[in-house]
């Protein structure tokens, strides 16, 4: 059901009575501008540590506790240009305790804490000791990201794939430099700013009743406003050349990035083409990066593809002997050609195709997959139900994946290698 | 075929133990899509030294996970080819004390079982493919020796269990891993995965009729061998107090590990204890407390700050992990909290009924996931304790239950300190 509050404040609830608790998001959307990204980042940050009603993490975790462990947070997202800021709180259906208690209404109330009472000092700046503090955290999580090499290893391919595009060169939440610069009267207006200007979406999936849902949200006054939210699916401008880089690191296993252009986008013509291209090249343990890479040549416990069809983006992922580094390119080159050649089987397309409607089906019972999904999809303005989801996916042919696979570019490697 | 109703909760377990000794436990799911199901053989990578015949066997570290993974492949197929028709999700781990295979689907459940069972019953290896996975798994080691967080939680559990199999990392070493062979993978099968050594549970869009007549269908054309499992139980007497090491990171590691050496009861009991265990952790150190709230403010810990119980089979422990640059502070400050538990536990009755509910409401989130449920089933040491016991067990709970179970679990002489720094 859809209720719009106000103008740019809309509401969705998706009555069901699968599950045990009721899942609430909340998304503050504006287009990406990476001027912002330590700004937004820091907002999340603070409105997820505390407010003027539970002015420290201890009492503010407290209040989750007494409403049965309400799970809460908040996220820095990026769906194509949009950049998004959502508040998640899921709480229990309260015909499961003990003894009745009104959680539901109790979530809602503290998301209201949350959104309209920051801890504000003269109207003027965020607190001071507690903004500093977070600021802190936030750069130390930041620094430690790069623990992780193949998340290093493809953020570092991030830089020389969108070379020309500085919303998307970075990582999104920014660079600890970038946090660092932010301060605590600038973060007050950009608070004021996202919570008046942006675009609102709140959707609320569970046992519940809509219009008792509407009116607890129409409690909030959401000031009316007619801003755009940014295009959800971004054509990124790229080079023409192919950029390599690489590095030397003191570490055990070596991290290969590569990101080609897939000039396939969310519900173009040949989406669910793009889809099954990705199952078999590197998206399940049946592709052919799977089969060769790890199980014939035993070079990797991982070979991954990663389609993102908002930027229109595949990511090849592998962690391998330094070594091996050529080997494995041209392995995978080769893998690519031979779908670009047609020489795959049917057999490998039936299991790619019963792979992804599985896993279309399976998502059903998930929360979090469902709400994510209608965030994304409200943008283009319907959900596909899931019988016209399988039937577009049973249909794609050998040479629909053959057309995808040669629609192919590479565009950038990055290798993080090992000293000798 | 018994049967369990949590009426107040809104599922039911039922419950069929086959002649041959298999147990299955289904939970259905009304209004799911998907159905997950787990066999569950009681055999880990600690399980490496067993007596055969009266001798003590002792086989390569690593060889439960090295089993796990020849599993898959046989003579002239592989088990993920039989499941990909169905587009079923199949995947296993190895654990210390238990191997787990897995598969999630949303048709075709009665083929899907009889392809789980099948694989994991009918061994097949050979010398070509033994060697070849060598490479694999040599890179899955790699992996996880440059993952910090891994590798500050092992090490701590190495430095606890010095003189037990737990002194090495589940998938062994690249050398150790270089000596197995097809014969012992194939002793090791023959051993441990026996019926009466496994559970096969199945959470989801089931019938329980159905999928049990399947099962015993499917079990009533295969032999097994009679061979008692034997293991050898080391004593595990040595702990290392701390220890230090460098990796490429932006800042310091720290993990406190508490071995616990008292006597846990079994059945129910078990758990109860484990679940006292945790919810001391939670209401000394989660964030709801004021000694959470201290370390924070004064930047001891931040928000990487996390903490476990593990209760396994012959062995419990706790463990503390955070990012710190005060490394002494961060382990003087938390070493004192612990051990000065009694009197910080007495005025603590109020945050004790928060956790409470906390952990009730978490238990009921957990009933949303078929996986969650279906490896939430207990085993054979618990009674087969499962998550809607465990939700009445937390009921039930008073904070005098906490002090008790902590009193026993927490003694000085038991802690473990694992300190990463960043390379120079």
């Amino acid at each position: 059901m859809h209720y719009q509050i106000t103008d740019g404040v809309d509401l969705n609830v998706f009555p069901t009575k699968q599950f045990k608790n009721v899942n609430i998001t909340v998304d503050f959307i504006t287009p990406i501008n990476c001027n912002n990204f330590g700004l937004r980042t820091m907002l999340a940050e603070m409105m997820e540590t505390s407010n003027a009603d539970f002015p420290n993490p201890s009492l503010l975790s407290k209040k989750l506790s007494s409403m049965y462990g309400a799970i809460f947070g908040t996220n820095v997202l990026k769906y194509g240009n949009q950049h998004v800021l959502r508040i998640i709180l899921s709480v229990v259906n309260e015909k499961y305790l003990p003894s009745y208690k009104s959680v539901l209404h109790a979530g809602i109330k503290f998301l209201h804490s949350v959104i309209f009472n920051p801890q504000i000092v003269a109207n003027r700046c965020f607190n001071q000791d507690i903004f500093k503090r977070q600021q802190n955290n936030m750069i130390s999580y930041l620094n430690s990201l790069n623990d992780d090499k193949q998340f290093y290893s493809t953020m570092q391919l991030r830089k020389i794939y969108y070379t020309n595009e500085k919303n998307h060169r970075g990582f999104l939440l920014g660079t600890p430099n970038q946090i660092q610069t932010v301060n605590s009267e600038e973060l007050y207006h950009y608070y004021l700013n996202t919570i008046n200007q942006n675009n609102i979406k709140i959707n609320v999936l569970g046992d519940v009743d809509a219009e008792e849902i509407l009116n607890q949200f129409k409690q909030f006054h959401f000031k009316p406003r007619r801003t755009n939210s940014g295009e959800i699916v971004f054509h990124p401008k790229l080079n023409h050349h192919i950029q390599n880089r690489s590095q030397i690191l003191n570490i055990n296993q070596g991290k290969l990035s590569i990101g080609y252009h897939l000039p396939v986008y969310l519900n173009d013509k040949y989406y669910y083409a793009a889809l099954m291209f990705n199952a078999l090249f590197g998206g399940t343990p049946q592709s052919k990066l799977f089969l060769n890479i790890r199980e014939k040549h035993s070079l990797a416990y991982y070979a991954d593809s990663i389609y993102n069809a908002l930027t229109g983006t595949l990511l090849v992922e592998s962690g391998i002997d330094a070594k091996n580094e050529k080997r494995v390119i041209k392995l995978i080159d080769q893998q690519l050609l031979d779908i670009q050649r047609g020489n795959f089987s049917d057999k490998m397309i039936r299991n790619a195709k019963a792979d992804l409607i599985n896993e279309k089906i399976s998502s059903l019972d998930d929360p979090k997959y469902l709400l994510e999904q209608y965030a994304i999809l409200s943008n283009i303005g319907k959900i596909p139900n899931i019988d016209r989801w399988c039937n577009q996916i049973n249909r794609i042919t050998k040479f629909d994946i053959m057309k995808i696979a040669q629609s192919l570019n590479l565009k950038a490697t990055f290798f993080l290698g090992k000293e000798d | 075929m018994k049967r369990y109703d949590y009426r107040d909760l809104g599922d039911t377990v039922f419950s069929e133990t086959l002649s041959n000794g298999l147990k299955i436990l289904v939970i259905p799911k009304l209004g799911f899509h998907k159905t997950y199901a787990n066999l569950t053989v009681n055999y880990g990578s600690i399980d490496n030294q067993f007596y055969l015949d009266g001798n003590l066997i002792t086989m390569p570290k690593g060889i439960a996970h090295f089993l796990e993974h020849k599993m898959f492949d046989k003579k002239d197929y592989d088990a993920f080819d039989l499941f990909s028709k169905y587009g079923t999700d199949a995947n296993a781990f190895t654990d210390y004390t238990q191997t787990s295979y897995l598969f999630s689907t949303t048709n075709h459940i009665k083929e899907n079982l009889n392809i789980l069972l099948n694989f994991v019953q009918k061994p097949y290896f050979n010398k070509d493919k033994v060697q070849k996975e060598k490479g694999i798994i040599g890179q899955e080691i790699k992996m996880y020796n440059d993952d910090p967080n891994s590798k500050l939680y092992t090490d701590t559990v190495m430095n606890m269990y010095q003189d037990t199999p737990l002194n090495s990392d589940i998938a062994g070493t690249i050398n150790s891993i270089e000596k197995i062979t097809v014969d012992d993978l194939y002793l090791a099968h023959r051993i441990f995965y026996k019926p009466s050594n496994m559970v096969l549970t199945i959470s989801g869009n089931v019938n329980p009729t159905d999928v049990i007549k399947t099962v015993k269908l499917n079990q009533s054309e295969k032999q097994f061998s009679n061979q008692v499992i034997n293991r050898y139980y080391h004593s595990g007497d040595l702990i290392v107090h701390k220890s230090k090491s460098e990796m490429n990171i932006s800042m310091p590691k720290v993990a406190i590990g508490i071995k616990g050496t008292d006597q846990i009861p079994t059945g129910s009991e078990s758990i109860k204890y484990e679940i006292a265990i945790s919810m001391f952790f939670e209401i000394m150190f989660s964030e709801n407390s004021t000694e959470y709230l201290n370390l924070y403010n004064d930047g001891i810990i931040d928000d990487s700050f996390t903490f476990e119980f593990d209760n396994e089979r012959g062995f419990h422990f706790g463990i503390l992990i955070g990012n710190t640059i005060h490394i002494n502070e961060f382990i003087k400050r938390i070493s004192k909290l612990l051990l000065s538990n009694q009197t910080i536990l007495n005025r603590k009755i109020d945050d004790f009924k928060l956790i409470k509910r906390e952990e009730l409401g978490r238990h009921i989130f957990m009933m949303n996931y078929p996986e969650v449920i279906a490896n939430q089933m207990g085993n054979k040491i618990d009674h087969f304790t499962n998550l809607y016991d465990e939700f009445n067990i937390i009921n039930n709970m008073n904070l005098s239950d906490v002090q008790k179970a902590v009193n026993q679990f927490i003694d000085p002489d038991n802690l473990s300190v694992k300190i990463i720094e960043p390379k120079k």
